[in-house]
This record gives structure tokens, sequence and C-alpha cells, in this order.
């Protein structure tokens, strides 16, 4: 009899010490820890066909950084988000590992707190369309603008815009060509991929109606800017230098480039980063 | 005793309700008085001859019997109001997109506590912003929220998603920060109809901080276009053939859509700039006004791919009564079980938005229900008849009420911009309605 109760008192005592107290706690429905990850955040805005969310590599850009990332073991997600302000806000006050893209306006505070690596430099143009009412004298001097309507994406930098004289427009490129088409805005300056990649939206005859400036306006380069004072983001930075390098030199970068930009485009016009 | 049975199948007939139709019937067969109905009468044609509208389609119902549907004034320039003249109802939109989401609720393919991340990954994470002291290096700070959004904050505007239109209503630096990040990523209120899909549009919008923290904030917003796209997501199917199978169809509402067919281009009515003082005009270019913009020529395109939850829909005055006399009827109508009682019982409780009033449209006192604000008591300034009254209105000047005690419905459709302006007509014709009731 004794024994037959020390018997159910062990498989009590069993049933105990397998179920432990968090196993009856109820907790909440609904908790972000359910969704959060714990890796490094790397930001950036969409700018296809070098940052694209509609496609499976995200972009030739992003399929460079991937690559890289992957090579060298960085643990980081990317994500693209639809606000330029947001990025530099993540980057500068939340100590993001790092932001990717071009034209990243900085402070100089920011700067500072910045490591920037050049992956691609490609070709930017100034672009009009037929109904604009007056011609655009364009000859190579931002002050050819003047009174002109510039329409450009909202964190890009328009200091030298607006010592010209030169109005501002903001807006999504979609929108930005959305309202040149209707003559609210006079011009706009984009990398040549990025243009005819956004012209695919449009028929083939209104694609005939914008019009790209001569000569070009600048050259712009595209890459990643890790973050110094994140604590990764030296050791960071100096790793995916050195895995960019191994895919220059292995050939897997070429590769990647070829795949987005066909086999007949000169490579290294497109290449910036120069291995050290 | 045949005769007996034959006389007994009769009566059972005769006990069942008749379809409903847009026959009238007379006023006081269902309880209200004819001449005090002449009074809206009256009113619209006096709003009418001052030129403060340019014409309008009023509707009484009680009893599920129309005893009151009359169009007055011009549909457009030269053109005579109908009575089955199509009419941009907005944000009358958003309890039909309501009505899908509980019809999947129903269907045990969401519950009302999930998370809308569940289903739309970008949800994921979500930020609330903070605004920090003048001087900061950053005029704001980003925190991750308490909880995730869930579809029951979508569908009583308790997400922390805001209009960028709310710039103008109610202004405040944290609100103009949120709008100008709306702006930076192209969002728009779906007034107008841009060339992309409403999921683009709400993948960017959920990577974007939100107002408050989810459940502590009242702010009228995007949600229910939120929750179009979640239609989509989890049913499969486009939103506007979701709606046209599972409620447009049953329902019979045969000219409601969200893009006008061709044929029936005719019967949609102009939109009209009123400054309420006897200038009147037809617009003809979309209507700017700060972050809030109009596009109601947009309504003219027989085809697109934006599918806006919160106002994309074109309807009649008959079509929408019938959508209304549906939620009179606890979920049915015409033999045809839409939603259950139980979900309607659930969608027109006065309890969603807990210590909240539902202020926009009318004044403490109200809440709002899953798609719709709800008269809570008798006690405030703006009274639509009873308790438990529910209504909504669209941004064109469009209104509806539902009063489940005196079984009535009244619609009011007009065309009139600025929306602010009719505020005092729409109240009036709540008051002449209900004091129209005459058993």
């Amino acid at each position: 009899m004794l024994n037959m109760k020390s018997t159910t008192l062990l498989a009590f005592l069993l049933c105990l010490s397998t179920y432990s107290a968090s196993s009856f706690a109820t907790g909440p429905r609904v908790k972000p820890s359910l969704f959060l990850d714990d890796t490094n955040q790397l930001y950036t805005v969409n700018l296809p066909p070098f940052i694209n969310s509609k496609t499976k590599e995200r972009g030739l850009l992003l399929e460079i950084i991937n690559t890289v990332l992957k090579v060298e073991n960085i643990s980081g997600t990317i994500n693209i988000l639809p606000s330029k302000n947001m990025t530099k806000y993540y980057f500068s006050q939340e100590n993001a590992l790092a932001i990717i893209g071009h034209d990243f306006n900085f402070s100089k505070k920011t700067q500072q707190k910045s490591i920037f690596i050049p992956i691609l430099s490609v070709d930017e143009y100034y672009y009009t369309h037929a109904s604009v009412k007056q011609s655009i004298p364009w000859q190579g001097k931002l002050t050819d603008f003047k009174n002109k309507v510039f329409g450009t994406i909202k964190g890009n930098n328009i200091t030298q815009y607006k010592a010209a004289g030169i109005k501002i427009k903001y807006g999504r490129l979609p929108t930005l060509l959305q309202k040149m088409q209707q003559g609210q805005i006079d011009f706009i300056k984009l990398p040549q991929l990025s243009f005819n990649t956004a012209l695919n939206n449009f028929s083939a005859k209104e694609q005939q109606a914008f019009i790209k400036l001569e000569p070009k306006a600048s050259a712009t380069n595209l890459g990643i800017v890790f973050n110094k004072q994140h604590a990764e983001g030296n050791q960071s930075a100096e790793k995916f230098k050195s895995g960019l390098n191994k895919i220059i030199t292995n050939g897997e970068l070429a590769k990647i480039l070829q795949k987005h930009l066909g086999h007949n485009v000169p490579l290294e016009s497109y290449l910036k980063y120069k291995s050290s | 005793m045949k005769i007996s049975v034959l006389l007994l199948s009769f009566l059972c007939v005769s006990c069942t309700s008749n379809p409903v139709s847009n026959t009238k019937v007379e006023p006081n067969t269902v309880g209200l008085s004819s001449a005090r109905l002449q009074r809206i009468n009256h009113l619209i044609d006096q709003h009418i001859q001052e030129k403060k509208i340019a014409g309008a389609v009023t509707l009484i119902a009680r009893k599920g019997k129309i005893a009151h549907l009359r169009a007055a004034g011009l549909a457009d320039t030269n053109k005579a109001m109908q009575t089955d003249s199509i009419f941009r109802i907005v944000s009358m939109t958003k309890p039909i997109t309501s009505t899908a989401i509980m019809l999947l609720y129903e269907q045990g393919k969401l519950l009302l506590s999930d998370p809308v991340a569940k289903y739309i990954p970008e949800f994921k994470n979500q930020k609330v912003i903070e605004m920090l002291p003048e001087g900061s290096e950053f005029p704001y700070k980003l925190v991750p929220v308490k909880r995730n959004v869930t579809i029951h904050d979508l569908l009583t505007h308790q997400s922390g998603i805001l209009y960028l239109a709310s710039t103008g209503w109610f202004p405040n630096a944290k609100r103009e920060q949120i709008v100008s990040f709306y702006r930076e990523a192209g969002i728009t209120d779906g007034f107008c109809r841009p060339d992309e899909s409403i999921g683009d549009m709400v993948k960017r919008l959920a990577k974007l901080p939100l107002y408050a923290q989810p459940g502590e904030t009242w702010e009228y917003g995007l949600s229910v276009d939120v929750l179009g796209y979640l239609v989509e997501v989890i049913s499969g199917q486009k939103f506007d053939q979701f709606v046209q199978a599972e409620i447009f169809e049953p329902l019979k509402m045969k000219d409601s859509h969200f893009y006008i067919p061709k044929h029936k281009l005719s019967r949609l009515t102009a939109d009209w700039n009123s400054n309420w003082k006897g200038s009147l005009e037809r617009v003809t270019e979309p209507l700017i006004d700060g972050d809030l913009a109009l596009c109601p020529n947009d309504a003219y395109e027989t085809s697109g791919k934006y599918l806006s939850g919160g106002a994309s829909v074109l309807s009649t005055a008959y079509d929408y009564f019938r959508f209304a006399q549906m939620f009179l009827n606890k979920g049915e109508l015409d033999g045809v079980r839409l939603l259950s009682r139980k979900t309607v019982e659930l969608m027109t409780a006065t309890n969603h938005i807990g210590k909240h009033d539902a202020t926009l449209l009318h004044s403490h006192g109200w809440k709002f229900g899953l798609g719709f604000a709800i008269q809570q008591d008798r006690s405030h300034d703006v009274d639509s008849g009873d308790k438990g009254v529910y209504e909504w209105a669209g941004y064109y000047s469009t209104r509806f009420s539902v009063n489940p005690t005196e079984e009535t419905i009244t619609i009011f459709l007009s065309q009139t911009s600025p929306f602010g302006a009719h505020f005092s007509l729409w109240d009036k014709i709540t008051a002449l309605s209900t004091s129209s009731i005459a058993d």
C-alpha cells in the first residue's frame, strides 16, 4: 500500500518537473517578438534595375551585395523601404549596419560615421518631355536650367539646384514621370538604366515623348555605406571589400553583371570598385 | 382537408417577407407620414434652388419597403437626376469591404485577432513615430510596436494608419511627419486612381511608421484599403472580383462597380464644387487642397488596376439600400443569407473602440463598429434618432443611416465638394426622416 502511494507521488513529482512553470503561463497572442529577428539590418530604397523589390534577386546591386555578404559570412537582412528619409534615420539614429544606394546626402556628422564602398559607376542624364512647353537649353551648366522645375526623390541632394535658381518638386519616380508628362515638372535626373527600366511602364508611343538631354549630367557611384558606430561596422566593411575582391577575381561579379546587363556591355565601365 | 392545406400554404406564403424591390409603397403602410416625408423634398429643392447642390437622390425605407425614392435637380450639365443615377460613394465603400472581411471570418479563413503580418509580411516589425524636441538631430524617433496591428484594428480604425488629408483636419507636427513619409512613398488616399495595384501601395504603407501604438488611437485612415488587399491575399481573388461574386451578385446590387461599365457611363453623375453660397461649378480637374487630392473624373475610367477598399465603389441609392437592408435584416436579403445574425450583431456592437469616440463625422456619444459609426447614447448634440443607429458617409457628400429599432434606412446621395459643407443638410435629413415615423 505504501509502495503504491510512493509510486503515485513519484509519478506526480515527475509530472511537475516535466511541466515547467512557463508551460502553464499564457503568453500574449500577438507579440512583436514573434516577428523580430536578431540579424544586422541594412536599409535601402528601390532604384530599378539596381535595387528592385519586385524581382527575385532584388536587382543588380543587391544581388552583388548579397553575394558578397554570403561569401564573407556577414549576417544581415536588407530592407527595401519606401522612404529615403527613413533609411538615413536607421543609419544615423538606430545603428543600422549599412545603407545601400547612391546620393546619400549625409550631414557632415553622419559622413564621419560612414565608410562608403562604391561598387558600380553609372552615367546619369537629365530627361525632359515633349509636353514641356519651352525647350531646355542644357549645355552642361546647371544654370542652364534656371527657373525650371526639377523633379527629384526626397532625400537627394538639391543644394546645387537651389543655388542655380532651379525650383524643386518631390515625388516617387512614377509620379515624377507622370508629372513631367503633364508639364508640371520640366526635367529629372536619373541613371540611364533606371530611366530605361521606368519607361517600360509606358506605351511605345508615350516612350518617344521623353527626351534624353546630352551631354550626360554626371556619373554616380552606387554602393554600400557601413556604419562605423555599429559594433561590427568597421570589421564588416573590411570583410565586404575582401569579399568584393574575391567575386571580382573569380568572375562571379562579371556573371552577375552580364546576367542583368547583357553580354555586350563593357563591364569595366560599370565596375567602380578597385581592389586596393 | 385539401382546401385547408391549400389555405395554410397561402397563409404561409403571405407570412414570408416579400422580396425587396424598388417599387415605392404608400408611406402610411409602413408607419411613415407622407406629409412629413414631403419636408425632405422641400429641403432638397431649397438647396438646389439656392445652388448649394446640383441635385440629389434621397431614399427612405421602413420595414423593408421603400416609402420615399426621389431624384431632384441635375445629374450633369443639362441632364436631370434620375433615381438610378450612379454616384461615387467613396467611403461608403468601407462597410462593403468590412463585410467582405467578415465573410472570410465566417468561413474560418481569418480571425479578427490575427496580426495583419500573418498575411502581409511587410507588416512585420512595424514602428511607431515619436516626435523629439525641436533642435534634435532628427525630429523624430521610431519605436517598436507594443503589439502588432490586427485585423480588428483595421476594421475599427485603431491601427495608427492615417489619411494624408488628415493634416487638414487635425494638424500637428507628428501627423505632418507621417504624411511627409506617405508623400515620399507615393501613398495616396485612394480618392484618385493611381496606375498601380492596391497591393503595391499597401506593401509600401506597411513599411512606414504608425501614428500611434495599435489600439491606442482612433484615427480614420487607409486601414480599410489594407483590408481590401487582405481580401485579395486571403481569398486568392482580385478584390473587385471577390466583392462582385460574394456581395454584389447575391444581394443583386446590379449597379455597383469598382470601374463603371461603358454602357452605364451616361448614368454617372458629375461632381460639383459648391461654396454653399450659390456658386456651383461642375468639377473638371482634380481638386487639390493641401494633402487632400480628389479626382472625381477618374470615376469615368472603365478599367484600371487600383481597387481601393476605402473609396472605389460606384453605386446607386437602390443598390445601397439593398446592402443596408441586408444589415437591417441581420444578414439576410430576399432569402439569401450573406452574414449570420451573430456577425451582424458583432459588427454593430458599440464597444469596439473602448474609450475613444468616433467624432470625425458625428460627436461624442458615437462609437465605431466594424465598418460604421454607431450612436451610443442620446445625450450628445448629433442625434440620428436612436441608440444603435449606424451610418457612414462618402467624400462627395453621400450618406446612409440604418435605424435597427425603427427598421428605417435613410440614404442621401449627391456629388458635392467640399464634403464638410453638407453636414447640416445631412443632419436635417436624418431629423426629417426620423420625425416622419408616425406609428
